[in-house]
């Protein structure tokens, strides 16, 4: 498999890990502190949502600099790839979101 | 070794943890719900109950609880009772009112230089003095009147 999409997976996954495991763990705290943990969940899935796309991009100066090489170099394809991992890194927050969302609404 | 089943034990801990607050999230966020909405309750209840509390006390200071009669003048004992009982009549409507909207001018004429028949004969009623208080008293003189 090509480096570039073994990234983008790992992105995907980071991405979706961070939500999950912040809300999910955020439910626990909340419990130990006698919060409500669906409320504290939901709350936490919309907070952490664009906190686990910057972590899942590994911060944001490496990405705002392959920017900077893609339009004043003109690496358009770089480009295009950083901003297929900014995607990825979002379908993966976002399926985050949407799982705890929906978790949360059902009870 | 030793570290891994330390790490181990935290993760199980941890993983243990989330499953049972999941499992439990429902209950455990109704029943704060419901406390929440119960110290809400409770916060209304005793402010009422402050505030009732604090009306009765008032109740009591502020309210004609009794009119009370003193009587002077020559008549019988059967002649004051029956007086008392057309005097309590008169002033029946005073007791529950506030004192402090009792207008002072109008108490007095309520009873005095009246005229009340007791057996067929008339006596006049003289207002010494009032006191005006949570049970009202009345200074009265009774006499014939001719």
């Amino acid at each position: 498999m090509d480096k570039f999409w073994q990234t983008l997976i790992l992105t995907f996954f980071v991405a979706l890990g961070v939500n999950l495991g912040g809300c999910f763990l955020g439910a626990l705290g909340a419990v130990l502190a006698r919060r409500p943990p669906l409320h504290t969940m939901l709350e936490l899935a919309g907070e952490l949502k664009i906190w686990a796309l910057v972590a899942a991009l590994g911060g944001t100066f490496g990405v705002i600099k392959v920017f900077e090489a893609g339009v004043f170099d003109k690496q358009f394809f770089d480009l295009i790839k950083q901003l297929l991992l900014i995607c990825g890194a979002f379908l993966g927050t976002h399926l985050g979101y949407l799982i705890i969302i929906s978790l949360a609404a059902n009870r | 070794m030793m570290r891994q089943i330390w790490v181990s034990l935290l993760l199980g801990a941890l993983a243990g943890g989330i499953i049972i607050s999941l499992y439990h999230a429902a209950r455990i966020e109704k029943l704060y719900w419901e406390n929440e909405k119960l110290k809400v309750e409770l916060f209304e209840t005793t402010d009422r109950l402050l505030k009732l509390e604090s009306r009765w006390l008032s109740h009591e200071e502020w309210e004609i609880m009794a009119v009370n009669l003193e009587w002077s003048g020559d008549i019988t004992a059967f002649t004051e009772l029956e007086l008392t009982k057309k005097v309590h009549e008169i002033t029946g409507s005073l007791v529950g009112q506030r004192i402090d909207q009792l207008n002072p001018r109008l108490l007095i004429p309520l009873l005095h230089q009246r005229k009340l028949t007791v057996d067929n004969k008339d006596y006049l009623i003289t207002v010494n003095w009032v006191v005006i208080a949570e049970e009202i008293l009345f200074n009265l003189t009774a006499s014939p009147a001719s």
